[in-house]
């Protein structure tokens, strides 16, 4: 093979590499889904801050943390023993249908928590401020599962 | 709030001291509140029963010991309220009083429905009146030892129908309870 013919099949294979990560991390994305977090003023200020990360990076972080097999924190002694509820009770939500499940109006705040397709969304005003949490079903999957796991292995 | 926050805490105790129902389906648990005192709050659930089914029972490992009915300051034990459902239903047109030190608490059937009405003594502000489908309140009698059969109850309420829990106190604080197949009513706080 010439010379030529092996720069061109590294041109043509790092290309092909490059392409397929672009794609694959694509799917991903849409798979997983975005967080975001926006937060605005309703006083004609506009967005104060508006965050959005990968749903893909959570399950990923999650797996990097280290199982904590004995923990001697009572309140976190208390905590793991809800963790596997705190899973199933999510199941339960998640596989219902789209609609809000949680209303709270008062004299200055609105929330609103609800599910929405593929997302969970916190929408909350208190006073002029304006905070929308968008957060994918998956994300949260994958940190109920965590939790659950957690609770098991604790001692 | 603070109102709001112990109207829901008493429908939840009501509700969260026993098993889960065994089988779900597509039913709802609704759970409205409202507080028509000086700074009204709403606060709307609407959850799958389903959910109780994954919270009740670890809810009842907690409180096996703890069953009480809390109606407004005055509390009522299991035994004492096995023994009004059972007075009651030989003669429902009793009433039955419990004296407590805060006030007294009513039993009374009226009609498909039963009411618990807390009266306060002298110098207590609080009054507080639930009202439950007569089916509910026998079934959630119908536990052992100090453990009320909070499954049976939610499936009561759930063959009721049209029937609601309803919790009003003297604030102006109503708390409504009901299953029904909608999953997001529409706003139907009268």
């Amino acid at each position: 093979m010439s010379p030529r013919a092996r720069i061109l099949l590294f041109i043509g294979v790092f290309t092909v590499f490059v392409v397929g990560a672009t794609l694959a991390a694509y799917a991903a994305w849409h798979r997983e889904g975005v967080i975001e977090v926006e937060v605005s003023s309703l006083n004609g200020m506009g967005t104060q801050a508006s965050i959005q990360v990968p749903g893909a990076v959570v399950p990923i972080v999650l797996g990097f943390m280290p199982d904590v097999r004995v923990c001697n924190d009572p309140d976190w002694r208390e905590a793991r023993r809800y963790m596997p509820m705190v899973r199933s009770a999510w199941r339960a939500l998640r596989d219902g249908p789209d609609g809000v499940w949680v209303a709270v109006d008062s004299r200055d705040e609105r929330v609103r928590i609800s599910k929405e397709g593929q997302y969970v969304l916190i929408d909350v005003i208190d006073g002029d401020e304006h905070v929308m949490v968008k957060c994918p079903v998956r994300t949260v999957d994958a940190v109920t599962d965590r939790m659950a796991r957690m609770g098991r292995l604790w001692i | 709030m603070k109102r709001i926050v112990f109207a829901a805490g008493l429908t939840l105790g009501l509700l969260a001291t026993g098993p889960g129902p065994a089988a779900a389906g597509v039913s709802w648990l609704h759970i409205h509140i409202n507080d028509s005192g000086s700074d009204p709050d709403h606060v709307r659930v609407n959850v799958p029963v389903s959910l109780l089914d994954a919270v009740l029972p670890e809810v009842e490992k907690q409180t096996r010991h703890e069953s009480k009915f809390d109606v407004g300051n005055c509390e009522m034990t299991v035994a004492e309220y096995r023994s009004a459902i059972r007075t009651l239903s030989s003669s429902p047109r009793r009433e039955v009083k419990i004296e407590r030190s805060h006030g007294t608490i009513v039993m009374r059937r009226d009609g498909p429905d039963m009411r618990l009405e807390q009266t306060p003594k002298k110098g207590n502000r609080s009054r507080t009146s639930v009202r439950l489908p007569w089916l509910v309140a026998t079934a959630l009698a119908k536990g052992t030892g100090e453990q009320l059969d909070v499954s049976g109850a939610v499936r009561a309420l759930a063959e009721a129908g049209e029937g609601e829990i309803a919790v009003d106190d003297e604030d102006g604080t109503r708390v409504r309870v009901w299953i029904d197949d909608v999953a997001f009513p529409e706003e139907a706080d009268a």
